[in-house]
């Protein structure tokens, strides 16, 4: 036992390493274990449900291209992400639970992967099994554990991990060559960590810091070069794609006026920047204020908020630098040194929609949980220490009353993202001021009136009401006008449902898709316009966004319609074709072909393509479902060869 | 050793299940308060 070993004695050492990591990733996963009752929420509905991409395999190669930014793939920049993405589709379909479970999956594995890192760098039992126990529970991964098109977070951290582990493997290696397999491990491994986020690139820095301050001993020496390089290699080989494909580090466009840091400049970005960050830290070891959504208008470096969160962070990696440059409390050192490192590429230095997002705590948290484990198992040896005759376990209550309180309130934090209304819910009322939230609640009002709104005035009120507090919040903003639009849309309101559209579109909506799509359905129906005028337009609308965004279900299914209401047939079907194959879960693009072979008066062909979508239509509204088997019967009835009398 | 670690470990799930469920029933009571008592 070395003498950091014996600093943590403890009933830690009792248990086999196996049996304790075991229980580590028994804890974790049975933590966020209720998350497989969840729906799909937030971005699943673009990256996962109508991501027709994710349908097209033979496809895959373009991610490595700037073919997949141009036909609008969503995360294109995320290459890894994509493909992890697209093989679970595949293999699992669009049953959230599978999906959930995936989440869950990969969050114990790198809680798996923390362990076998600090093992593999000769952290004693207590400090890898407290650390890893941390990690598995700590609320503030809710959001990245909980929504499924967070994945990338997840990814970032078990590659970025597993490359950390496999580089310290290649420095132990005996044989040459299994010491060069471990270093071209470890280049791929952090490739992919790179290609889920680029923000795991910082993790060279983790094992640099690791390495360098030796907390457990171990030198660094030269065989630990192939590792090394591997390493950087492969975090300059993602750096480098970014750079080629997208001119620079951020995909988010260095000019793009919707952004923070673009509409107010560097400075007043990282003066709020600094809040955050200490708001990080408050969250990750007191897991009190953890949100959906966040409102972080930028702030003045004069203010009393920014200058005591420089303060305190800048007393930290003041603290942590000298705590390396001493060589005292190697361990602490590397947590604080460590975790502003990791939280560095997300830290708004360079362009993000988002200044705040809990998932961008998920890296950073991985030395926060490694300094917060150090000292609450120094507290279990200090309160062990003050009743010498109180049984040993008692050293284990400072981490143990941790664990829970984590647990429970990752528990707690989780539950927001059960459904798309409670989540919109939650960020409305932790972010009162948030313009996309009450957006998102109008809209989610609007699209649940029925047929005939006009019997549901509350809902109305409701859906109105948020869509104009959004819009008084952010007047150039997109989301505000799309939700006056669909309410607008909602009530068959189509002149000022077109009017808002087009406000959304100019105001730089992203996913062009859905507005174009709409713009052109309600181009259609526009009483103020003359018929011709009316047809051309949704024409090239619905033209437009097919070939803007070629993997969009939606954009096919809303031309198809178009050409179908037009009287284009062969058009119509080809494009229904082609919604169904990139989105083959929707029961309503099938239900309009057979209408459109009933249309034809092909009653054979309607009656084939219904009977090869029976499954599919288990699932379908009944009402529509009834309606269109009635047409069928009518018209299979109606169009029969006529009978010829038996006389003649 | 083995035995008392799992079921320390029992003790924590069950510890963070509870507490979890006290945390999910605030939430659910403070959404049925936002849902009669707000203007939207």
């Amino acid at each position: 036992m070395s003498s950091s070993d014996s600093a943590y004695d403890d009933p830690w050492s009792r248990v086999s390493p196996r049996v304790l990591l075991l229980g580590v990733l028994l804890l974790a996963g049975l933590v966020f274990l209720p998350t497989l009752t969840f729906d799909l929420v937030y971005d699943d509905h673009w990256t996962i449900l109508a991501n027709g991409f994710l349908r097209e395999p033979a496809d895959l190669g373009l991610l490595l291209g700037p073919e997949a930014r141009a036909r609008h793939v969503p995360d294109a920049f995320r290459p890894t992400l994509v493909a992890f993405d697209m093989a679970s589709y595949q293999w699992l379909g669009v049953e959230p639970w599978r999906h959930h479970a995936v989440s869950v999956g990969l969050h114990v594995g790198v809680v798996g992967l923390l362990a076998a890192w600090l093992r593999g760098l000769g952290a004693p039992v207590a400090l890898w099994g407290a650390t890893a126990a941390l990690f598995g529970v700590m609320a503030i991964h809710a959001e990245p554990v909980t929504v499924v098109s967070f994945h990338e977070d997840l990814l970032a951290a078990g590659f970025g991990l597993g490359a950390l582990t496999v580089a310290d493997a290649a420095g132990r290696a005996r044989r040459l060559s299994a010491m060069l397999s471990l270093a071209v491990g470890a280049t791929v491994l952090m490739m992919l960590a790179a290609g889920a986020k680029l923000s795991a690139v910082a993790l060279v820095g983790l094992w640099v810091l690791a390495r360098g301050l030796r907390p457990w001993g171990r030198d660094v020496g030269p065989r630990d070069l192939p590792g090394a390089l591997g390493l950087l290699l492969g975090a300059g080989a993602l750096l480098l794609h970014r750079l080629v494909i997208f001119g620079g580090a951020s995909p988010y466009g260095e000019s793009d006026p919707r952004l923070t840091l673009v509409q107010h400049g560097l400075s007043a970005t990282l003066a709020r920047s600094m809040q955050i960050h200490l708001g990080y830290l408050q969250q990750i070891v007191l897991p009190f204020g953890l949100s959906p959504e966040y409102v972080e208008p930028p702030d003045t470096w004069s203010s009393p908020a920014t200058l005591l969160a420089t303060a305190a962070l800048v007393g930290l990696a003041a603290w942590g630098l000298w705590g390396a440059w001493r060589r005292r409390r190697p361990v602490l050192a590397l947590a604080v040194l460590g975790a502003i490192g990791l939280a560095l590429p997300t830290s708004n230095l360079w362009p993000m929609p988002n200044l705040r997002a809990d998932r961008l705590a998920y890296l950073p948290s991985i030395a926060v949980a490694l300094g917060l484990a150090a000292m609450l198992v120094a507290a279990g040896r200090a309160l062990r220490r003050r009743a010498p005759t109180s049984a040993p376990e008692w050293s284990l209550a400072p981490l143990i009353a941790m664990l829970i309180l984590q647990g429970a309130l990752a528990q707690g934090a989780a539950i927001a993202y059960r459904s798309d209304t409670r989540l919109w819910d939650t960020a409305l009322r932790r972010a009162p001021g948030s313009a996309r939230a009450h957006a998102a609640r109008g809209q989610f009002y609007a699209l649940g009136l029925d047929d005939n709104p006009q019997v549901d005035p509350p809902r109305i009120a409701r859906a109105s009401a948020h869509c104009m507090i959004a819009q008084r919040l952010a007047p150039t903003e997109a989301l505000p006008w799309l939700c006056e639009a669909r309410l607008a849309a909602a009530q068959q309101r189509w002149e000022r449902a077109h009017r808002a559209f087009a406000r959304a579109l100019e105001a730089g909506m992203r996913r062009e898709d859905r507005v174009l799509s709409a713009l052109a359905e309600v181009s259609l129906d526009r009483p103020d316009l003359p018929y011709p005028a009316r047809v051309a337009q949704a024409r090239a609308f619905a033209e437009r966004a097919i070939r803007h965004y070629p993997y969009s279900a939606l954009a096919y299914a809303t031309a198809a319609r178009i050409h179908h209401r037009l009287g284009d047939a062969a058009r119509a079907a080809e494009l229904y074709a082609r919604a169904s194959k990139l989105r083959p879960e929707r029961w309503d693009v099938v239900l309009a072909g057979v209408e459109l072979e009933l249309d034809l008066g092909h009653a054979s062909a309607a009656r084939a393509v219904l009977a090869a979508h029976d499954d599919l239509l288990e699932a379908a509204d009944p009402a529509q479902r009834d309606h269109v088997r009635r047409r069928l019967q009518d018209a299979e009835h109606l169009l029969a060869p006529a009978r010829s009398y038996p006389l003649d | 050793m083995t035995r008392k670690f799992f079921a320390l470990l029992a003790f924590v799930a069950l510890s963070i299940a509870i507490g979890g469920m006290a945390c999910i029933e605030t939430q659910e009571q403070i959404d049925d308060s936002d849902e009669t008592d707000t203007a939207t």
